[in-house]
């Protein structure tokens, strides 16, 4: 209808006749859209648990000791000689990984020596070059070595490791806990960022304030789930004492990763010797 | 034959990368078509290949040192395409984690180690395939052929520098050697011992690798009907697969492959017995004291382009660890760096399978 016919037309008000096109502003929900993104990776990846396998072939309470002995040993070593010595042995194994596989497990490496690279940068500026390519390079060994080990391992078995080398119940318990509720808490997190994209409309500048309800809700949810979760344990017969069913049984090819450990233990400490 | 930074002018490496561009683009193309997740191991294990074999330095007298390539071999086995993506992962970590070859000048060692040699190779043996059956023969000469032509387009590019980028005084600002004086500096190498070499490597890598892993290579389904030695049996039981390329080579099938990179890496400190740096490979603090030839005058000063120019502080120099890592024998820190050099083209290439698996989805 033209304009200047409902002028004319007495029975129509003017304010109904005038074009309105409502164009809310542009919503800045990049923190929401980000935090669920992180959100989901963290959750796919608990979820991509492995079912069972391991990284090296041992079995996992040898694994786990040589694994975490091995991370030791790169971190107190003064020779860049035993990190490279390690690094190549962990890069031989990396390299017989799937396309798919590998980009799992060396994503966060990467990540991690990227980070140490920038923290490490004014020690080059800083007459200090060698910190700036060891210290990134130490983790980079380090964490693809962890990597490796949580990639190809199942956590109920890392879990049963640590009980193998005495750790106290308690600390089994939450770790078990932690690992079951990273799943669970990511799902409730998800949602509730959900909800609150769904319920701003328009520019919302205090979106950001509501990180706090989300982690609280979460928190709250947590608290409730595990105390059901812990009643439900005890309804069973749970006394707060775990028990290892299976006991774990040391095959020829652990003596072999144990040997393995002791020949690098045995390089550490002979390239030691050369450090002033 | 890897040229160090600064020997060529910024100029020179711009047009020769521009150069090779498209090739890369060629190359990437026509792997991401034609090869599934499987045959990336093989691109892997054809990059390592390489890189191994550019450890073996081998010395000629007067003091320089060369090597084989490879990159016929690997051009013949698996396409002149994916031989140019293999190669210049090797050469990406060489030039990166060993500084051997310069990084202004990747393009150019791209344009002649990944581009020429493999290329120039392959159809040099295509066509001696039509003229005979022979295929070690046409082998050996194809990666002799190959190797020389990349030497050739290498000296060219040094020799062109001295006549195109002069200071004031006339002395040289890059490679101070001229066409005549680059070009039979080069090739008196390659065309003998370095030539040879490749020759050997190539025809020693295809024998094995027809031999014990035909499945590696889809050129064995063509090889039908071979009279030479106990090749006989390995392309028969291959000729009945239609297609031995698009199956799916297990890490089992594959354990000579690796076997074969084993054996090359705990070879690879004879390539320390050289002594001596190839021939436009030196130092900024060696050019002063070379001679053109073997009883010529010393050159007497040093480029200015290679004083002020750009340098990159690899890692681990020269496959040597006698700076950062004190007590590592050098034989112990160069098959370090054989293994690291090994397995990371291997990493790189399995990883450059998701960037193809994106593409391909895409």
């Amino acid at each position: 209808m033209d304009s200047t016919e409902s002028i004319e037309n007495p029975r129509l008000p003017a304010w109904l006749d005038s074009d309105e096109r409502y164009e809310p502003p542009r919503d800045r929900d990049a923190f929401v859209r980000r935090s669920a993104a992180a959100i989901s990776a963290v959750l796919s990846q608990v979820r991509r648990t492995p079912v069972a396998g391991s990284a090296f072939g041992l079995s996992t309470p040898v694994e786990t000791f040589c694994v975490f002995s091995l991370v030791l040993l790169v971190a107190a070593s003064r020779n860049f000689a035993f990190v490279e010595i390690l690094g190549a042995a962990t890069l031989v194994r990396v390299a017989f990984l799937s396309p798919r596989r590998l980009a799992d497990v060396l994503t966060a490496p990467f990540q991690a020596f990227l980070f140490s690279l920038l923290i490490t940068a004014p020690a080059a500026f800083f007459g200090q070059p060698r910190a700036f390519v060891v210290v990134p390079c130490k983790t980079l060994v380090a964490t693809t070595l962890i990597a490796l080990l949580a990639r190809s391992t199942p956590w109920n078995r890392l879990s049963a490791s640590f009980k193998t080398f005495g750790a106290p119940d308690l600390f089994v318990f939450t770790f078990d806990l932690a690992l079951k509720y990273v799943a669970l808490l990511a799902e409730i997190a998800l949602q509730t960022l959900d909800a609150v994209r769904l319920r701003s409309v328009g520019r919302d500048r205090r979106k950001g304030a509501t990180l706090g309800g989300v982690v609280g809700v979460a928190f709250l949810k947590a608290q409730d789930a595990v105390e059901e979760q812990f009643d439900a344990m005890t309804c069973r017969g749970f006394s707060g004492e775990y028990r290892r069913f299976r006991v774990g049984v040391f095959r020829p090819v652990d003596a072999l990763g144990v040997a393995a450990l002791g020949v690098f233990v045995a390089l550490f400490l002979y390239l030691e010797s050369f450090v002033r | 034959m890897h040229i160090p930074d600064n020997y060529l002018s910024v100029s020179t490496c711009a047009v020769l990368t521009a150069a090779t561009v498209p090739v890369w683009y060629r190359s990437i193309k026509t792997v991401v078509r034609d090869f599934p997740q499987e045959r990336f191991s093989a691109l892997g294990v054809a990059a390592a290949c390489s890189f191994l074999a550019m450890m073996f330095n081998i010395p000629l007298p007067g003091g320089t040192t060369g090597h084989a390539v490879g990159g016929t071999v690997l051009a013949i086995l698996l396409g002149p395409q994916a031989a140019c993506v293999a190669l210049t992962i090797a050469l990406a970590i060489q030039a990166l984690l060993f500084g051997d070859g310069g990084i202004i000048a990747f393009g150019a060692n791209c344009f002649n180690l990944a581009f020429v040699c493999p290329f120039a190779g392959y159809y040099v043996y295509r066509v001696l395939q039509r003229f005979s059956k022979n295929a070690l023969v046409n082998v050996a000469v194809s990666s002799f052929v190959g190797l020389n032509v990349a030497a050739l387009t290498t000296a060219i590019q040094f020799g062109i520098q001295p006549a195109l980028f002069t200071d004031a005084n006339g002395q040289a600002l890059y490679c101070p050697y001229g066409l005549s004086v680059a070009v039979p500096a080069m090739m008196i190498g390659h065309l003998t011992l370095f030539g040879l070499a490749e020759a050997i490597f190539s025809v020693a890598v295809f024998a094995f690798i027809r031999n014990s892993a035909p499945h590696f290579s889809p050129e064995f389904a063509n090889l039908t009907s071979e009279t030479a030695d106990g090749a006989v049996s390995a392309t028969e039981n291959n000729a009945d697969a239609p297609q031995p390329a698009t199956q799916t080579p297990s890490a089992s099938r594959f354990l000579p492959v690796y076997l074969m990179l084993a054996l090359l890496i705990a070879l690879s400190p004879l390539g320390l017995l050289a002594e001596g740096t190839a021939w436009g490979e030196w130092g900024a603090d060696e050019i002063a004291a070379t001679q053109a030839a073997a009883d010529g005058p010393e050159l007497g000063y040093t480029p200015s382009g290679l004083t002020d120019g750009f340098a990159w502080n690899a890692p681990v120099p020269d496959y040597s660890l006698a700076e950062s890592a004190p007590g590592l024998p050098d034989w112990a820190a160069y098959v370090l760096s054989a293994i690291i050099g090994t397995a990371l083209s291997v990493v790189l290439a399995k990883l450059s399978y998701l960037f193809v698996a994106a593409k391909r989805s895409a």
